[in-house]
């Protein structure tokens, strides 16, 4: 990880998070570090940035979280959304995806990572104290694991989550920094879930990613570890030859990992605001995956056109199902005519997709209410 | 700065000299006043407004563009504004012409100012002379919004948007210039093109000239024929000479407006395969189920969503009665359950 500046805001400056992280990430090297009041002067050198993206990955806010720390994950009404939960833990990641819809997200592009851990605990506790079940994650703003090395926020969370039967929490990462995490008490209560594509994807489009085969070795210890694990195909890729390499990297992960030890995996395509497509075209000068065969969705997002997805999906289904036949699959946001016809069932005959996942949480993660 | 009328010799005036030219040659195809008329009307009427010059200091060698010639050794004068009038006066066979002269102390950024506002003034300057005042103006301005500030003054309305747009038309290749000068792209697509490799964004360029397509059509052809050329790791050039486009390019039966329909038609084809396959296959269905002419059958949005819905024109009952017959004989037709689960061959793999 390559941070050049730190920015700290002034109000944290004295917390023990603050302090750690610091003496951690400044390590042997000389970072220049700014104790600020308020965050617009930083916000504005970054937009300034030739390329706001790429600044906004090299300097790091530490700041407290001023809004809620669960927050509902944003679905759309059309397409069927899993009511996730996110714990908002920072924003933005120091990894660099071509497809990365944070590249656009976020005005400017900030990492910020959250220190005012009281109050997050304290939000914890209260959501654990109310009676339902609940699936919360931390990778929907960030990637669950990047801060790792500088400080054991995930330590933190797991142990947690241990202490309760209510909520799972799901650590989404396409790092391997899993070693600090190994021996820690869980109860199952967290899911260690990596993002997976082929073998091509993840050489051309995501820069400073660990490979798949680093991320199965990672997975496969969590699992002798005793976590259960998840996978996210997602984004799925259309391009030439893609049949093949998902159907290799998907034997990948069966031949690694046992199917039982899977709460679930999601389907979804690549989708994404038309604003991204020319942060990708001037970033990744050589990504091709904006040119696909994209309409606008009914939530504003381009997807691959719908007949196209309904292929694809079909295909991945069929690899999954063959090597996994009882794996719990979903997709991410679609509607009930994909459902129908990559998956062969309605998620309201299962009473719901959040109920379907709550479910397979329940089973693999022992919860309840 | 001071500025004072005298009648000077034509000889002493270097019209080689364009530092402060911003006239391009197309605005003079675009006013239409070709410089014989422009001799004709001077002769008529005399020179009514005389051109601005700026005096050379006495000793005006370093002042002077290297090897610059100079319309005759003495040339004492370079000229501020006013090229094609001195032309067309000397022309004429005049010696000596009334003229406004800045003395030799006058700054550069104000005498271009001159020159901006006395053909701004008089007429809509195109976007190849704003794109050139904008530059000139640009080597003394260092603040983009005092520029365009003190441009506006001079009848050269600018921002800081359009500034840098003009800065970058400044430096297109002289053909984009010529056509986005003579309104025959626009802005917009000139820039684009600007931005291409060369042989790419001239065989574009005469594209757009000869079919002269919309801005919005020109817009979608590069668009598709950029994505082209991106997907399939070849040059834009490469993609519009597929044998196909050339034939529809070079055809001679057809006027320009089926041209662009047969171009746009060809390009998302090979753009968009499975998109144009899967239309192709709905419509097919659809003209099976001949419905009258007044009744349509509206799919959604890209195949996106699931509502179909129907439109049917009617005035009386007889009418109405066909449509509700129409509708009713579709509820088992084979092509519409078709239709309506959207489901159809998929596209051939090649
Ligand atoms: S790992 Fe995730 S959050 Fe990080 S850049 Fe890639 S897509 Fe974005």
């Amino acid at each position: 990880m390559k941070i050049d500046e730190l920015y700290i805001d002034a109000s944290i400056q004295d917390f023990p998070a603050t302090q750690r992280i610091c003496t951690n990430l400044k390590g042997s090297r000389d970072i220049p570090c700014h104790i600020i009041d308020a965050p617009d002067e930083m916000y504005r050198r970054i937009t300034a940035a030739q390329s706001p993206v790429d600044q906004g990955k090299k300097v790091l806010f530490l700041t407290r979280n001023r809004g809620r720390f669960i927050r509902q994950c944003p679905g759309t009404e059309y397409y069927t959304c899993c009511n996730y939960m996110i714990l908002h833990v920072g924003t933005f990641c120091t990894m660099d995806c071509a497809y990365c819809i944070l590249q656009s997200y976020f005005h400017p592009p900030v990492l910020q990572f959250f220190v005012n851990h009281t109050d997050m605990t304290a939000a914890l506790d209260e959501w654990f104290a109310q009676p339902r079940l609940t699936r919360i994650g931390t990778g929907e703003y960030t990637d669950s694991l990047i801060w790792e090395e500088v400080y054991p926020l995930s330590e933190m969370l797991i142990s947690a989550f241990a202490g309760q039967h209510r909520a799972v929490l799901e650590l989404k990462t396409k790092t391997v920094n899993i070693a600090s995490l190994l021996d820690l008490r869980h109860q199952r209560k967290t899911i260690m879930a990596w993002s997976l594509n082929t073998l091509q994807v993840v050489a051309a489009e995501e820069r400073r990613t660990a490979g798949i085969h680093a991320r199965l070795a990672a997975a496969e210890k969590c699992q002798k570890a005793g976590y259960p694990l998840a996978f996210h195909f997602d984004p799925l890729i259309v391009y030439p030859g893609w049949e093949k390499e998902y159907q290799e990297v998907i034997a990948l992960l069966f031949s690694r990992i046992d199917p039982d030890n899977i709460v679930w995996i999601s389907l979804g395509s690549f989708r994404f605001m038309p604003d991204l497509k020319p942060v990708v075209e001037k970033r990744f000068g050589q990504s091709k995956i904006v040119y696909g065969e994209f309409v606008r969705g009914i939530d504003g997002k381009m997807r691959y056109f719908k007949p196209l997805r309904i292929r694809m999906y079909r295909r991945i289904v069929e690899m999954i199902r063959r090597l996994a036949p009882g794996v719990t699959l979903y997709f991410c946001m679609e509607d009930d005519e994909v459902w129908q016809k990559s998956l062969g069932f309605l998620p309201s005959e299962q009473g719901g997709l959040p109920a379907m996942l709550d479910k397979a949480a329940a089973r693999h993660c022992e919860l309840y209410i | 700065m001071r500025l004072f009328f005298d009648t000077v010799p034509i000889r002493d005036i270097d019209t080689r000299d364009t530092f402060y030219k911003i006239t391009t040659a197309e605005a003079a195809e675009i006013t239409g006043l070709s410089g014989t008329a422009l001799s004709a009307s001077i002769q008529q009427a005399g020179l009514l407004s005389p051109p601005v010059l700026w005096r050379r200091p006495k000793d005006a060698s370093e002042r002077l563009p290297e090897n610059s010639p100079g319309d005759s050794p003495n040339s004492r004068y370079r000229v501020v504004c006013g090229f094609r009038r001195i032309a067309a006066c000397r022309a004429l066979g005049w010696e000596r012409i009334h003229a406004r002269i800045c003395d030799s102390a006058a700054p550069d950024p104000d005498l271009l100012l001159i020159a901006i506002s006395d053909n701004a003034f008089h007429r809509k300057l195109n976007l190849m002379e704003q794109a050139v005042a904008a530059a000139k103006l640009s080597e003394y301005f260092k603040d983009s919004r005092a520029l365009c500030r003190c441009a506006g003054a001079a009848g050269l309305a600018l921002n800081p948007g359009l500034l840098e747009k003009l800065l970058e038309l400044n430096q297109a290749d002289g053909a984009i210039q010529e056509k986005v000068a003579l309104d025959r792209i626009s802005l917009t697509i000139g820039l684009a093109l600007g931005a291409l490799e060369k042989p790419d964004a001239l065989m574009l360029l005469e594209i757009f000239d000869a079919l002269n397509p919309t801005l919005n059509h020109q817009k979608e052809i590069l668009r598709m024929v950029k994505a082209l050329a991106r997907l399939n790791d070849v040059t834009l050039k490469a993609v519009l000479s597929a044998e196909e486009i050339r034939a529809v390019l070079e055809d001679t039966e057809h006027d320009r407006n089926w041209k662009i329909r047969e171009l746009k038609t060809l390009l998302r084809r090979m753009r968009y395969p499975e998109m144009v396959w899967f239309e192709k296959q709905y419509a097919a269905h659809a003209a099976r189920l001949k419905l009258p002419e007044a009744l349509r059958l509206i799919p959604p949005r890209d195949f996106e969503g699931n509502r179909f819905s129907f439109q049917g024109d009617f005035s009386t009952r007889e009418d109405f009665t066909v449509l509700v017959r129409a509708l009713e004989r579709l509820r088992d037709h084979p092509d519409f359950i078709r239709i309506l689960e959207k489901d159809f061959e998929d596209l051939p793999v090649k």
